[in-house]
């Protein structure tokens, strides 16, 4: 472990160790914080990076090991000791009341009060006070369901830093937010750090490690590979100690001939939950052979789509064909059958069931058939079969086949429901976000099995908020906002800065994230 | 590959470990059960070891006893089963009660106005019995999957159309005109489920009123988790009750399953009739039921919904019902201590289902918050 001079350690973790049933989860981690400093987290998905922040964090208890702050040995119980000890988190999944306003979410827990009074003034200008200190403008008054994902970050940083944090974990902060708010959240961090934050940043993006982070751990099947100052390492070097071997980065793709036409949307209208138009007039063509990319920030009509292709939602007007045939009014069933296979980006909602062994969950959609049934009967031997071949062709990690699927990883959830769909060998499939959640192996081998798809003349409809791997991936990319598709690009048209500039809007953008400040 | 395999080996298959627990934990709680009737026997001044030791001589020593406690258990049985499969779906079936009458109606009108060799009589009023439960339940069934009302609702008014339904049908209509009481006919002979020392002479059940309903009841059972277990009906079922959002997506129709599990349902609790009036009373009696449909709720839960646990925990309830007048005539203990020991058995069984979906629900918000590890 190398470690900057003239830095002062603040906080040590030593030997923490943590073992779920049929897990090692965290394997003697030894790691330490030193102030001032933004220190990345990386690894794979079930590496253990998580799980070792929620140890700090007091949302688990280590089985082993001790955590010391400024060399003092501390017990950490729960989040609320946590946060009293100065530690504090933002979450991939923000915990903030939609109703109240940004204020009020941020000093809950630590009102300004006197006798159960609320003094709301009182509590406007802290919040305006932490917000100039640490350069993370916000509008107080303006409530949480009025603002933008990034600025719901910021109020989530402000959060930690109203109730005494020093030292600041982010969990993947950069999944949901846009180029441009990446760029803005790194400002951020800086500044925080500027001022006496320490910093961990949990990741597994190779790009964010080296553009922010000062030191890396890479995390690997639970233990610690190495400790290193950022600057005397680079993407490959990170890449092949976070999995293993040498990894190919970007996957290239090779010049496929296009064939017929096998999916047709064509204006396509649908409402969402609210009875609101979420997808309003789309029109979609894809061929044989190619791999048309969505991009587009989450929530602008992407899983109503989605939805409405896989026959969960009715279209409220226009048509879908595939292969020729109007599929507009057929059944989920009669489509899955007629060799359409679905990755959904809701990953325990809708692709798995949870309480379901490896083995049930691989025969989702397909149960009924041969060589999983004989009639009505199931057929355990072949079932357990396929799934341990795909088990191993995947790559999915777990001690045994009849583990049930909570009991996995995100990341190897997300292997399960792609080994899956990929194993139905579809003419179409529709991918959204397929690699989420998954390490740079993980990444790699679906991205190979896509392209591999493309040459075998199928179909893909790729909807996804990784800008390289749709720029990677696609032969053409539609960035869709508001519901409606507002541009189109064949792939090496595209840059990060311009699907941004769509993404959020483009020319039809409304209100800025500054006039909403204001 | 290889370390990682290695490592992986220290964390054996606890899938017999897991089968282990799942059986120790109702154990630990029907003890815990006892032990909490133990004190509140002590507090009103009777000697729980000698209540308890004669609940079980009366439960289970003699071939009369036994008997009775077996006997007690069949319809529980059924009804259990009749809960559990519903449950399994993500429903609420609590009106066995009227669909057990269903089936005690129909097999009784075939029982006593046609006549057919037993081989063909048997068979036929089982189905008859059981398709009266199910069809019972079919209605519930379709209002829920084409309308939402829930299940919990329906079934409990139609069972309480059944109870009063049968009530008339057998005062009017069945009624043995030679009485005044409220009880049909006696059955055809050939209709009738015939005691088990008919078949094979067991010394220790010799004489009993014991009917080979109590076979049906164990074949049921298995069959029940053989369908669970082993075929895509029970996989979608399952699947259904487990999360219906990715079954749906799965192309697994919710609505489908949903009518079918509460048929299924319906005609176990309409088979707890049949057996009944078929084997033991050899005639329909008006509000004949102690309670099976409700009591089979418990017997559900107790059992984890799990068929082969429900045979089980039927006995229970069996002997403890059979061993109750033991206990009042060794130990003077008033027999309805009986209904207090079900009583804090269900309370047990509820509170460890109401624990375990806090736990439940705070470990899935806990594992969406986390969501990548």
């Amino acid at each position: 472990m190398e470690k900057l001079d003239k830095q002062k350690e603040i906080l040590k973790l030593e030997n923490i160790t943590k073992v779920f049933p049929g897990v090692l989860a965290n394997d003697r981690i030894n790691l330490n914080l030193l102030e001032g400093e933004i220190h990345a987290i990386l690894g794979e998905n079930g590496a253990g990076k998580s799980t070792l922040m929620n140890i700090l964090y007091g949302l688990y208890k280590a089985d082993e090991g001790e955590i010391y702050l400024d060399d003092n040995p501390i017990l950490i119980h729960s989040p609320k000791d946590a946060i009293n000890k100065g530690i504090g988190m933002v979450h991939q999944h923000f915990m903030l009341i939609p109703q109240l306003t940004i204020m009020e979410n941020i000093v809950l827990g630590k009102e300004t009060a006197k006798g159960g009074i609320l003094n709301m003034n009182a509590a406007e200008k802290v919040v305006k006070q932490y917000s100039e200190k640490f350069g993370l403008h916000v509008n107080p008054k303006a409530k949480i369901m009025d603002t933008s994902v990034g600025i719901q970050q910021r109020v989530e940083i402000l959060k930690a830093l109203y109730h005494g944090a020093n030292i600041l974990i982010l969990d993947e902060p950069t999944a949901v937010l846009t180029p441009q708010e990446v760029v803005e959240l790194f400002n951020v961090i800086k500044s925080l750090t500027a001022k006496g934050m320490s910093i961990f940043f949990i990741t597994h993006k190779l790009e964010e490690v080296v553009a922010i982070s000062d030191r890396v751990t890479v995390v690997r099947n639970g233990r610690v590979v190495d400790t290193k100052n950022t600057k005397d390492t680079n993407k490959v070097e990170l890449a092949r100690m976070m999995v293993g071997r040498d990894v190919v980065l970007t996957v290239t793709k090779d010049e496929v001939e296009k064939g017929d036409v096998v999916l047709d949307i064509t204006d396509l209208e649908a409402l969402d939950y609210r009875n609101l138009t979420a997808v309003k007039g789309i029109n979609i063509q894809v061929r044989e052979g190619e791999i048309v990319g969505i991009a587009g920030v989450d929530g602008n009509g992407q899983a109503e789509l989605e939805e409405v292709l896989s026959g969960l939602r009715k279209a409220h007007r226009g048509n879908i064909y595939f292969k020729d045939k109007d599929i507009t009014r057929l059944s989920t069933r009669d489509r899955l059958r007629m060799g359409i296979s679905h990755i959904s980006q809701d990953r325990l909602g809708r692709g798995l069931i949870v309480d379901f062994n490896i083995t049930e969950n691989m025969i989702l959609g397909d149960h009924d058939q041969k060589p999983y049934a004989n009639g009505v009967i199931l057929n355990s031997t072949s079932i357990l079969n396929e799934t341990e071949k795909l088990i191993n062709e995947f790559d999915i990690r777990t001690p045994t086949p009849f583990l049930p699927a909570h009991s996995l990883s995100g990341g190897n959830q997300q292997k399960l429901i792609v080994a899956r769909e990929f194993n139905r060998e579809p003419d179409l499939l529709i991918a959204n976000q397929p690699t989420r959640g998954l390490d740079v192996g993980a990444i790699e081998f679906v991205h190979n099995q896509l392209l591999k798809f493309r040459r075998e003349k199928k179909a893909v409809l790729l909807i996804s908020l990784e800008l390289e791997e749709i720029m990677s991936l696609s032969d053409r990319i539609l960035v869709m906002y508001e519901g409606e598709i507002i541009k189109e690009f064949i792939s090496n048209e595209a840059t990060k800065e311009l699907l941004g500039y769509y993404m959020t809007g483009g020319e039809k953008k409304k209100i800025t994230n500054e006039e909403l400040e204001a | 590959m290889m370390k990682e395999e290695k490592k992986e080996k220290r964390f054996k298959d606890n899938r017999f470990g897991k089968t282990i627990t799942s059986i120790l934990v109702p154990i630990g709680m029907i003890f815990i059960s006892f032990l909490v009737g133990a004190i509140i026997m002590l507090i009103f001044g009777y000697n729980p070891i000698k209540a308890y030791v004669s609940l079980m001589r009366g439960a289970f020593v003699g071939s009369f006893n036994l008997a009775q406690t077996l006997l007690n258990s069949v319809p529980l049985i059924f009804t259990g089963l009749a809960v559990a499969f519903a449950f399994r779906c993500g429903l609420f079936n609590i009106g066995a009660e009227g669909q057990l009458y269903l089936g005690s109606l129909a097999s009784t009108y075939l029982a006593t106005t046609i006549v057919l060799p037993a081989i063909l009589h048997v068979p036929l009023i089982l189905i008859a019995g059981a398709l009266a439960g199910g069809l019972w339940a079919f209605l519930p069934g379709i209002l829920k999957a084409k309308t939402g009302s829930h299940e919990v609702i329906t079934t409990m008014m139609m069972s309480w159309i059944g109870v009063f339904f049968s009530s008339y049908v057998i005062r009017n209509i069945l009624r043995d005109k030679r009485t005044t009481l409220p009880v049909s006919k006696t059955i055809y002979k050939s209709a009738e489920l015939i005691k088990i020392d008919q078949i094979f002479p067991i010394l220790v059940l010799k004489e009993t009123r014991l009917h080979i309903g109590f076979f049906i009841a164990i074949l049921t059972a298995i069959l029940i988790w053989y369908i669970l277990k082993k075929t895509t009906i029970g996989y979608e079922v399952r699947a259904v009750g487990f999360n219906p959002y990715a079954s749906e997506y799965a192309g697994i129709s919710i609505g489908k399953n949903t009518i079918l599990a509460l048929f299924i349902s319906g005609m176990l609790a309409g088979l707890a009739g049949t057996v009944e009036v078929a084997g033991l009373h050899h005639k329909l009696w008006d509000r004949y039921s102690a309670m099976y449909g409700f009591t089979g709720i418990a017997v559900a839960l107790l059992a984890k919904n799990n068929p082969i646990g429900v045979i089980f925990a039927a006995i229970l309830f069996g002997a403890i019902q059979a061993g109750g007048k033991s206990m009042q005539l060794d130990a003077n203990v008033p027999v309805d201590m009986t209904d207090i020991l079900e009583g804090i058995i269900i309370f047990a069984v509820a509170a460890e289902e109401i624990i375990k979906m806090f736990i439940r629900a705070r470990e899935k918000r806990r594992l969406v918050k986390i969501g990548t590890t």
